[in-house]
């Protein structure tokens, strides 16, 4: 079929048949290939509008990935609000350094979140340069291209905030006090996930890494991860939505699709057969090619294979399972891109 | 097993961080040394959360519970164990790979490494290489624990092979690593002494290295 | 392997004919010629009795098949009357049970029953009930019956059996001696190394010694001092014995020649000790049987691969021990038609390796052991790995250990409870406990009460499920190892049979179950599935080769285990070839594999070992086909020894010594003793065909080897000849 990418990438989202998945990144999507190609590098990309639209763009431009993507780590929001971060290298993405609030369960002892409010936040910082730079994707690349933009989930930021260690413990020692601070931030993201969406973006993709059940037990997942999504993520106006996790998500696919968004992105440790069974179209399956197994690591032959198998398994967009490695090489990238457009 | 050991196991595997110190205070009224109740006592109670954390019964929150619970009793009888001049079964130095903040995985690994009866020098996150190797020649450690869960950083894990190598510590110091980006065949490649999937393999690498 | 000399077109032939269904017919060589001949079998209704019918079919040409003749007569058909034998072996855990033609081994019929280990009989009658069931030749056509059991050696290893009572004549020992009997009582007498008396033997005495103990036992061994050389005053005991007391007797020298008196008595009391369970045993299956039609006589199988009668059984029945695995060492030689190989019996449990020299198994030099118990009877000397199709496999730190324990598998637990499939799909935990109901708690301590308490009637628990369980104990490992052991609860985990069930290359139980197990491997080694079974089956086939390995390499030299052994045999069994060396060691006999799991656990041999690997037609049954086609045996030994006044002294257990002026004389006389000793034995069990024959092993002085000795001239160089004699009759046959 004669599809732009964009349709393709959307048509996905609303999981029609088509004759073969687009395969576009969907989360972090800058390598230094790119950086070279292109010219423009990390850290300057993260801070200003332009570079970040060219090199989120350069998925696209330089191996043909069906989208683009802004956004390049999950500091951008805990800065906002108030973190140190080490802005990173060119092949290392930003790191916090510092949680700025207290919240202490052992002892008993916490901050309250006092918090800037949402209007303000969104023009903040680099948000407000995501912001701008998913303005400047779409009138460039909209036509083509869907345009995604990438943020932080409300249980992972509050994490950022006071360390994802101590709330993790409040959730059995204090769990009111962990609902406090979730609560302060979520209006926050929601805020952010509309803003994106009016700026352009047709699909915002959230990462809730820190609900993975390498952290969080299923049973707690919707109490304090799953039920703030649905109040902010699921709620955007005007673009589709999609959840991504890392790590073995299967026992809460359920889950993740009661939150109401449009699509899940999961990682390689999910059998992708498996997934598809348990979601059962009830929302579009967006991965899992592994990122440090075959991506990184692996030879072209590998990530051909990948994108074949899991094209075949049945996901809707082929894309890798989490952030790209900035050492990612380009070949290895063509060969998924090339395997998958081949079918 | 003593009634008194029982219930301090079952302390620590149910995560009453309040109840730690007393029951190992029982534990110490009843006439156990401190030799026994952090090598059958304290261990066998991680061993058995490390279990649990294995089956997909507890997560991290619980993990973290118990070994609170654990610190509580090691506290108390810690010093009593190096104070009379008695060893723990092995040092570790242990820290995430710098470059890198994620540290919860290295701090359950931690507590499991605790409940074997080692003695544990955190060197937290984002720690230069150099450091850790130095930590392990001062305190006389002889197994280094490297995490990371980026990529980047594993260059970090192949320099302190190289370190270790030049310096003709290689086999003295073991090494082993572990995290998300890493991999057996990375830690093969690199030659690394050992690599574990999860905190509960971890330990039994640590423990294969010790002997124990 | 009746076929495996014909030219290949021929068994192709004979294989299409199979697969098609027709398997009545038998193809017979004559030179370069193959004839084909019809066989069936028919009730004769006068002589109550089947027959065998056949007729010639035709002859089989290259390229054409089967080319019948123009004619067809009756006087082609021949018929003779069938002989079928029924041929059963209790194993670890399954008993066999075969019919088979006895004129050209065929086996007719086979079935497999689980082995009740609480009551052997009740498995036996099972399997044979349902052997039966699947044939129309019907009990009474039956003429020989053979029954290889465990029962001896299970009650030795539990120590279970009656109370015995052991007389020991003319011994002083050094120290207080006790060999597992209730009484014993020391009588004067004893003979010198010559066979003379050393003290006569008063008959109060011994009349007393026998009063004493006649209410405490069940039965009475006795032993005498060099009572191998002069058999009169052991035997007149016994006969005392038998006169005032009724119970069984049996004196040491029936049992074995060897020197030592203490040993002989420690096989007597074993032999005493057995006497009450096997004869009832025994008892119990001859009413059975005949009360089920069946009126042939019934032999009992041997250690060392032959047979004797129920009567001697029931005196004997310490001989029987390891009959298992003579059985199975039989059955596959049978079954191949190679007399000289390595047989590999691979059962549920363990796997037992037998080197078979001229169609009868190596025995063991020192006696067979069975647990402590070191005793003195001659029996195969089998290599035994805990090592078994439902041996449990379990994963430490990157390393596959299989056994020694065994465990229910996976595909059977699993279709019991199917629920488990998904919790180990989800936890990776496959090891799954379940209290048997109603077990007497007495024997448990007090912690292993509290766990089985808490778990029982909750159905199948994994692992941390029994913990959780219960109350306040968590570190009980060692309870639920004990457990198990007690069989207060049963365990279930992953083993060879599941991996074979997954492979598709074994039908049984519930394949999900199988499944979920590999998975786990999968999970935990970072592998697909597939990887994981592949990667689980090379581990089991290399463990098996590596057993048989270890048998030919103990058999050199007992100590040769040592790291750097182990790594060449490693590196010589294993198939991944990373190295630019490689080595391989070669067989000069083939390996016969028997045993149900054997063909998918020996699958790779050939290439790991160099040796021809056989898995004969109905290798599944192996043992019970041993159980049936055997001999009577009887060996004996004696020796020719040169005197000081150069004489030769000859010596026969039982029968004394003679001198003779020459070597030859000397030698001629022991065989002339030795072999009539034994036809008269054998005739005396009633078994036909006797024939008899000695081996003699010289060992000279000067060169200190051994030697076939021919040249008389050599005679002053000799220091001792060995001669061993040896009877081979068929059993008794008739009903």
């Amino acid at each position: 079929m004669a599809m732009t990418p964009r349709e393709r990438v959307l048509a996905a989202m609303k999981r029609e048949k088509l004759d073969r998945p687009p395969v576009a990144v969907f989360t972090q999507s800058a390598t230094i290939d790119q950086m070279d190609a292109l010219n423009i590098y990390w850290p300057e990309a993260h801070s200003d509008p332009k570079l970040m639209c060219e090199l989120g763009a350069g998925q696209a431009k330089v191996f043909g990935f069906e989208a683009v993507r802004s956004s390049f780590c999950l500091t951008a929001e805990a800065e906002a609000l108030g973190c140190k971060v080490d802005p990173g290298k060119s092949d290392r993405t930003p790191m916090l350094k510092a949680h700025p609030f207290h919240f202490d369960p052992m002892e008993g002892s916490y901050d309250t979140p006092n918090l800037m409010a949402p209007e303000e936040f969104v023009k903040t910082g680099r948000p407000a340069v995501i912001i701008e730079a998913t303005k400047l994707m779409k009138e460039k690349y909209g036509q083509e291209y869907a345009v995604i933009a990438g943020n932080t989930g409300p249980f992972t930021l509050a994490g950022h905030l006071v360390s994802t260690e101590n709330l993790v413990f409040g959730i059995m020692m204090d769990p009111d006090k962990v609902h406090e601070w979730v609560d302060a931030v979520n209006p926050i993201i929601k805020a952010y996930c509309q803003a994106l969406s009016d700026a352009g973006a047709d699909i915002i993709q959230m990462s809730e890494p820190s609900a993975s059940t390498d952290l969080l037990d299923p049973a707690t997942f919707m109490e304090y991860a799953g039920n703030y999504v649905h109040d902010s993520l699921a709620q955007t106006k005007g673009a589709d939505t999609v959840l991504h996790i890392c790590g073995d998500t299967k026992p809460i696919l359920d889950y993740m699709i009661q939150t109401g968004v449009t699509g899940l992105s999961i990682e390689e440790k999910v059998d992708s057969a498996e997934a598809v069974k348990i979601v059962n179209n009830r929302a579009a399956l967006v991965g899992n090619v592994g990122v440090v197994n075959p991506l990184l690591q692996g030879t072209p032959e590998d990530c051909a294979a990948a994108g074949k198998r899991i094209a075949a398994a049945g996901f809707n967009v082929i894309s890798p399972g989490c952030g790209l490695s900035a050492l990612i090489k380009g070949e290895n990238l063509k060969a998924l891109v090339n395997a998958v457009k081949s079918l | 097993m003593s009634a008194e050991m029982d219930a301090l196991i079952d302390v620590v595997v149910k995560g009453k961080i309040k109840e730690g110190k007393d029951a190992t205070q029982k534990c110490l009224d009843a006439g156990h040394s401190p030799q026994e109740i952090i090598f059958d006592g304290l261990s066998a109670a991680m061993a058995i959360v490390g279990d649990k954390y294995a089956a997909k019964q507890y997560f991290l929150p619980q993990v973290l519970l118990a070994a609170n619970t654990l610190y509580m009793g090691l506290n108390l009888v810690l010093p009593m164990l190096t104070g009379a001049g008695g060893e723990t079964k092995g040092k570790v130095v242990i820290g995430v790979v710098e470059g890198d903040v994620h540290d919860i995985g290295k701090n359950i690994v931690k507590a499991m490494l605790t409940g074997l009866g080692l003695t544990i020098y955190d060197m937290g996150k984002d720690v230069p290489i150099k450091d850790m190797v130095e930590k392990a020649k001062s305190e006389g450690a002889t197994i280094i624990a490297e995490s990371t869960l980026m990529t980047p950083t594993l260059a970090g894990m192949k320099a302190c092979e190289a370190i270790l190598a030049e310096e003709g510590l290689k086999g003295q110091i073991k090494t082993m690593i572990g995290g998300g980006a890493t991999s057996k065949e990375f830690a093969d490649q690199i030659g690394a002494d050992g690599w574990s999937y999860d905190a509960v393999e971890a330990s039994k690498v640590a423990s294969a290295f010790l002997g124990l | 392997m009746r076929y495996s000399d014909y030219d290949q077109w021929v068994q192709d032939w004979i294989a299409r004919e199979k697969e098609a269904g027709r398997k009545c017919f038998d193809v017979k060589k004559s030179g370069n010629n193959y004839y084909v001949y019809f066989q069936s079998t028919r009730y004769n209704p006068e002589t109550k009795k089947r027959d065998k019918v056949s007729g010639y079919l035709g002859k089989l040409v290259e390229g054409e098949g089967l080319i019948e003749p123009d004619t067809y007569s009756e006087e082609d058909e021949q018929i003779s009357p069938a002989r079928y034998g029924l041929g059963i072996d209790t194993g670890g855990s399954f008993t066999d049970a075969v019919i088979i033609d006895l004129d050209d081994m065929n086996v007719v019929a086979k079935r497999k029953s689980p082995t009740t280990h609480q009551d052997l009989s009740i498995g036996l009658y099972n399997s044979v009930d349902a052997v039966f069931a699947s044939t129309d030749i019907r009990p009474e056509d039956i003429s020989l019956v053979g029954i290889s059991t465990t029962l001896a050696t299970n009650s030795i290893l539990e120590g279970s059996g009656g109370e015995v009572g052991l007389i020991l004549i003319g011994w002083n020992p050094m120290k207080e001696v006790n060999f597992g009997e209730k009484r014993q009582a020391i009588v004067k007498g004893g003979y010198d190394n010559k066979g003379r008396a050393l003290a006569a033997m008063s008959k109060d005495e011994v009349v007393n010694a026998i009063m004493g103990m006649k209410d405490d036992v069940d039965a009475i061994a006795i032993s005498g001092l060099f009572a191998s050389m002069n058999t009169s005053q052991e035997n007149k005991v016994k006969e005392l014995a038998i006169k005032l007391t009724g119970l069984p007797v049996v004196a040491g020298h029936e049992l074995s020649a060897v020197l030592g008196i203490d040993k002989r008595a420690e096989t007597a009391v074993l032999n005493a000790k057995l006497i009450p369970v096997v004869s009832k045993f025994f008892d119990d299956v001859e009413e059975t049987f005949r009360k089920k039609g069946i009126k042939a006589p019934i032999m009992a199988y041997k250690g060392d691969g032959s047979v004797m009668t129920l009567e001697q059984a029931r005196l004997y029945p310490v001989e029987t021990i390891l009959s298992g695995p003579a059985a199975s060492s039989m059955g596959g030689k049978v079954l191949s038609g190679v007399e000289n190989c390595v047989i590999v019996d691979i059962g549920g449990t363990s796997t037992d390796i037998a080197i078979m020299e001229e169609g009868y198994p190596q025995i063991q030099f020192e006696g067979a052991s069975v647990g402590r118990w070191r005793t003195r009877v001659k029996a195969v000397d089998m290599y035994t790995v805990a090592l078994g199709g439902d041996s449990r496999i379990v994963l430490k730190e990157g390393e596959v250990i299989i056994g020694p324990d065994r465990v229910v598998p996976l595909a059977t637990f699993s279709q019991r409870y199917p629920q488990v499939v998904d919790r180990i799909m989800l936890t990776d935990v496959y090891d799954y406990y379940e209290a048997v109901e109603g077990y007497d708690l007495q024997i448990l301590t007090e912690r292993e009460q509290r766990v089985y308490d808490s778990i029982v009637g909750k159905g199948p628990l994994n692992t941390m499920e029994v913990k959780d369980s219960v109350e306040g104990l968590w570190v009980i490992d060692d309870e639920m190892a004990s457990l198990v052991k007690k069989g207060a609860v049963m365990l279930a985990s992953l083993t060879p049979t599941d991996v074979m069930v997954y492979k598709g290359e074994f039908k049984m139980g519930n394949p999900s179950g199988a499944r979920a197990g590999i998975h786990s491997i999968a999970e935990k080694m970072g592998m697909t599935e597939r990887q994981a079974a592949v990667f689980l089956s090379d581990e089991i086939k290399e463990k098996v080769a590596e057993a048989i390995m270890s048998k030919m390499l103990d058999d050199q030299m007992l100590e040769w285990r040592d790291k750097g052994s182990e790594l060449l045999l490693r590196r010589m069994l294993t198939l991944h070839h990373d190295c630019a060396m490689n080595m391989r060691a070669s067989f000069s006999v083939p390996i016969i594999g028997i045993g149900a799991p054997s063909k998918f656990m020996m699958d790779d041999l050939t290439k790991r070992l160099g040796a021809e690997v056989l898995f004969p037609e109905n290798y599944d049954v192996g043992n019970a086909v041993g159980a049936i086609c055997s001999k009577i045996t009887e060996s004996l030994s004696g020796t020719v020894i040169p005197t000081p006044d150069y004489k030769f002294l000859c010596t026969v257990p039982f029968m004394g010594s003679s001198y003779h002026a020459h070597l030859e004389g000397a030698i001629s006389a022991a065989r002339r003793s030795l072999e009539s000793y034994l036809e008269s034995k054998l005739k005396s069990y009633g078994a036909r065909n006797i024939v008899t024959s000695s081996k003699v092993k010289t060992y000279m002085a000067s060169e200190g080897g051994i030697g076939d000795y021919t040249d008389e001239g050599l005679a002053g160089n000799v220091n001792l000849v060995e001669i061993i004699s040896r009877a081979i009759g068929d059993p008794p046959e008739g009903n």
